[in-house]
């Protein structure tokens, strides 16, 4: 019985990380930035949300900054495009999942609680490699086609 | 029949330029001095390469290269001075402390308040977390709701400045996390606090 509420209160606490939505925020958007969501090509602006298959593309002149939800830091440059594969976080044990691919362009990361908890929660793709993160600053040129 | 070679070797000039697309991870030192580390598998070969210094670059191609060496921080700020510059400020943590049985601020926080409520107001998009924690005076219970109303003290200050309430997140600890560790029924100043984190 104690054990069953105990696991309940766990699957709660877990669906309101999930249930939070948004995996992260723009706080920083420079010229031209966009999100397509499904359809939809969506302005970035700041205090946007980002959630997961979002695609994020920076113009010529364009370059964003995001937070998200494991204070993991994202900043994009010019001419560039990351997809947000998949974020999971659970603030109370810190388990998570964070994958994005960077299809181009130039991306820089500060990572956050999901990378600190557990080896290799948090992957970069590019074209031609695959990034296991286990902490935490670090910067990727993907020179992919536009 | 000329024109058709020239055309055939452009193409396969331009499958080849198009086909090696080349990829490359440099490792920074961390803000607080300390280097991580990143493990770059190649796609195309089994090869793997783990960066564990300031520096370190590993590139990457479709054909399945895949070097390290270490590059001069002045290169970093050549290639990617303006990814960088975008980068969002860092989450920032700021305790508050309160008056024994109370939800109002001692002295010396309230006379802080100000500059920390102007600091959280001119970050972009503000997102708060605000923990309230108590001393060991008091039951478990009424520590659990003096440290949920001291968090809401300090909500209502930001509501007050402009800040979103679903920016907003409140909960409290009560006595759990004492930040000096007393015996119970001891009422202890420095344990009395609103961790306040901003991102």
């Amino acid at each position: 019985m104690r054990k069953s509420a105990l696991f309940l209160a766990a699957a709660i606490l877990a669906f309101n990380a999930q249930a939070g939505g948004a995996a992260g925020v723009f706080k920083v958007v420079t010229g031209n930035v966009s999100v397509q969501r499904g359809e939809q090509r969506l302005p970035a602006s700041v205090g946007m949300q980002v959630q997961v298959a979002d695609v994020i593309r920076t113009g010529k002149d364009g370059s964003a900054g995001l937070v998200f939800q494991d204070n993991s830091l994202l900043s994009l440059g010019p001419a560039s495009r990351l997809v947000v594969d998949h974020f999971s976080f659970d603030s109370t044990t810190h388990d998570g999942q964070f994958e994005t691919t960077l299809a181009r362009g130039k991306l820089a990361v500060v990572s956050g609680k999901i990378a600190k908890h557990q080896l290799d929660a948090m992957k970069v793709y590019t074209p031609t490699s695959i990034l296991g993160i286990r902490g935490t600053e670090f910067v990727v040129e993907a020179e992919g086609k536009e | 029949m000329r024109t058709a070679g020239r055309i055939a070797g452009l193409l396969i000039v331009g499958l080849l330029a198009g086909c090696a697309t080349r990829d490359r991870v440099v490792l920074l030192p961390g803000g607080d001095g300390k280097v991580g580390k990143v493990m770059v598998q190649s796609r195309s070969s089994d090869r793997q390469v783990l960066l564990d210094t300031a520096y370190g670059e590993a590139q990457t191609s479709s054909q399945g290269g895949n070097q390290a060496a270490v590059i001069e921080p002045a290169a970093v700020q050549r290639d990617f001075g303006e990814v960088l510059a975008a980068m969002p400020q860092r989450p920032m943590m700021v305790l508050l402390n309160f008056e024994g049985d109370s939800t109002a601020l001692d002295a010396g926080s309230r006379a802080r308040l100000p500059e920390v409520l102007a600091s959280i107001a001119s970050r972009p998009a503000p997102e708060v977390v605000l923990v309230g924690h108590t001393d060991r005076a008091g039951t478990p219970q009424y520590n659990d709701k003096l440290g949920m109303d001291r968090a809401v003290v300090v909500r209502d200050a930001l509501v007050a400045i402009g800040l979103k309430p679903r920016d907003i997140s409140v909960t409290s600890r009560g006595e759990r996390e004492p930040l000096v560790t007393t015996p119970d029924d001891v009422s202890e100043p420095q344990n009395r606090r609103v961790e306040v984190i901003v991102r």
